[in-house]
């Protein structure tokens, strides 16, 4: 255990954007946002805000759905910067050719891989996790600065009505089952990484395309395709209450309602657990994980 | 003697090439072997199998331990210095003592931290930013601090001036090597470890082609400068090589007692490039 998580921070380490990239990322927003709030303060007046009072459902629907947004974003960058991460991991070390100073470790391969797979599945999303959630608080912080310079109670207005606490339950938790639903696609970049000795994009993009292409050819079918699709389109049609997966939330004032309600009556992870597919992903992935160990335990002979 | 290594049946293919054929010889503990070979020889290939890093055939066994299945195990008694400044670049110094100290039980990184205090690297030094010549240093400094019982370099000093070479060896005789510690070596720069060594093995197109001990190479071997007018008579005791040098015939003989020289000329131990040499050529006859 003690190291597998030496091993994971040798990977923040050497991978550093995936910690800078988040960093950067909440400050420039908390950067436009102050700079935002001077020009508004200028151009705002109090009638303005009072005139278009809200009432506090919809403030609380509002927030949620900021709340949301934020997770979204970062969540759209964190996996891009994780897809780069998985495609270089078992490939760093046989670029620069230190590969032999960590096989002169006492860590076996197995572990050595694992480490990686941590990193993307669990560190990764984590810092994501927590990146969103300090944004969110450091752009509330600077909007409580706004509304107190126009005399507006900010506990009132965003902290009171703020949904923080139960939008971070159920963000975590899609957090958790996205995850468990990529990890077939974590494991395939894995062993692309594992295996190629350059171009890893290429050689990442061009088995899926290859399969694709051929099953149309010759079975005139697109199944892979469209497999694929499903894969990449996400787990939540899966994971959360047949309303919310199929958008029956009209206004910021249902949202509210839904984010205020049992949070069983959100969450319905039945569907997902009684899906093959979503089992067969599981075993798809151990079986890419397997062969990156074998590959990074016998693979490069000749370096 | 404990027999830290054995090997029997050595053989590693790749196609058509036979990196390793039938290769068997066993390492003892306390020893500083020599593996001494052309490009292509299957030095490194040997190493690798020792080292768990390739599939082979035949029987090996690393500290009774079975490298293809064991690897992990084995590198707990096992240092590897590979071609030594290949330590991760984006690193800093204090980041590999930190790593190593991590995952490693037997390393004692107070005595690395000593050990590169008489050097030029610094802790707070990006290895990107070290010369080969430190990278070398901070990796012995690493694998000094090792308890090991076997240290394992693939031409450790490759690429390095010759100030860098003479104290990598110096510092290996004089901090690492105690008597119990074990170091197996390959090299090209033959003349610089031979006077290190207590073993000598010769491999030549995956074969081996001499295994001993330095003692006895004393005995097996004679180089005898042979009186100019004596040459045609020793030739007949079939000398395995021949070379004229600075006017003066030097014949290289194999498992003839040295009294057989008397009166022929001066008999001598012959160097080890010397015979490296003699024994390239005849085994590739």
């Amino acid at each position: 255990m003690k190291t597998l998580i030496t091993l994971v921070r040798r990977e923040a380490w050497e991978h550093s954007a995936i910690w800078l990239v988040p960093v950067v990322m909440s400050l420039v927003l908390v950067l436009v946002v102050v700079m935002a709030s001077f020009g508004l303060l200028d151009d705002i007046s109090i009638d303005v805000i009072s005139e278009h009072s809200v009432d506090a459902r919809e403030m609380t629907g509002g927030l949620a759905a900021l709340n949301f947004a934020m997770f979204g974003w970062f969540a759209m960058v964190m996996s891009i910067v994780g897809t780069f991460y998985l495609l270089d991991c078992l490939l760093a070390d046989r670029k620069d050719r230190s590969i032999l100073f960590w096989k002169s470790l006492p860590v076996s391969d197995l572990k050595t891989v694992l480490s990686k797979l941590v990193t993307a599945a669990i560190l990764i999303p984590l810092i994501a996790f927590v990146a969103s959630l300090i944004t969110n608080l450091l752009l509330l912080m600077v909007g409580s600065i706004d509304l107190l310079v126009l005399g507006i109670s900010p506990w009132e207005t965003v902290w009171a009505p703020n949904p923080l606490f139960r939008t971070s339950i159920l963000v975590f938790y899609a957090m958790i089952v996205q995850v468990l639903w990529y990890l077939p696609l974590m494991g395939y970049l894995m062993l692309v990484s594992a295996f190629a000795k350059r171009a890893v994009m290429i050689w990442a993009v061009i088995p899926p395309l290859v399969i694709s292409v051929l099953e149309q050819q010759l079975l005139g079918t697109r199944h892979f395709a469209s497999l694929l699709a499903d894969r990449l389109g996400g787990v939540f049609p899966l994971a959360f209450d047949v309303n919310v997966r199929e958008g029956n939330v009209e206004s910021l004032g249902e949202l509210a309602d839904k984010i205020d309600s049992p949070l069983f009556e959100v969450i319905d992870i039945g569907p997902l657990l009684q899906s093959a597919g979503f089992w067969l992903g599981l075993l798809v992935a151990a079986g890419f994980i397997a062969g990156a160990v074998y590959l990074r335990r016998y693979g490069d002979d000749s370096a | 003697m404990t027999q830290l290594v054995s090997a029997r049946g050595l053989t590693k293919n790749y196609g058509e090439l036979k990196a390793l054929n039938d290769v068997s010889f066993n390492i003892e503990e306390g020893r500083i072997v020599g593996l001494i070979g052309p490009n292509g020889a299957g030095k490194t290939t040997a190493l690798k199998a020792i080292l768990g890093l390739t599939p082979f055939d035949g029987d090996l066994e690393v500290m009774g331990l079975d490298p293809r299945r064991q690897r992990a195990e084995v590198m707990q008694h096992v240092c590897f210095i590979a071609d030594v400044a290949v330590l991760p670049r984006w690193m800093k110094v204090s980041q590999a003592l930190y790593l190593v100290e991590q995952v490693h039980p037997r390393f004692d990184r107070s005595k690395a931290e000593e050990f590169l205090q008489r050097t030029d690297v610094r802790l707070k030094s990006k290895i990107s930013s070290l010369s080969k010549g430190m990278v070398t240093q901070l990796h012995l400094a690493l694998v000094m601090a090792i308890d090991a019982r076997l240290l394992v370099l693939d031409e450790p000093t490759l690429g390095l001036d010759i100030l860098f070479r003479k104290e990598f060896y110096r510092l290996l005789l004089n901090d690492y090597f105690d008597g119990k510690r074990t170091i197996l070596i390959t090299t090209h720069q033959v003349e610089e470890i031979e006077h290190l060594l207590t073993d000598l093995m010769f491999v030549n197109q995956g074969r081996l082609v001499l295994n001993s001990s330095m003692d006895d190479l004393a005995e097996r071997y004679a180089e005898v400068a042979v009186h100019p007018d004596k040459v045609n008579e020793l030739r007949e005791l079939g000398p395995i090589s021949e070379q004229q040098s600075f006017g003066r015939t030097i014949m290289l003989f194999e498992g003839k007692p040295r009294d057989r020289f008397k009166g022929y000329g001066e008999v001598r131990t012959p160097n080890i490039a010397d015979l490296f040499v003699a024994k390239m050529k005849a085994t590739r006859k």
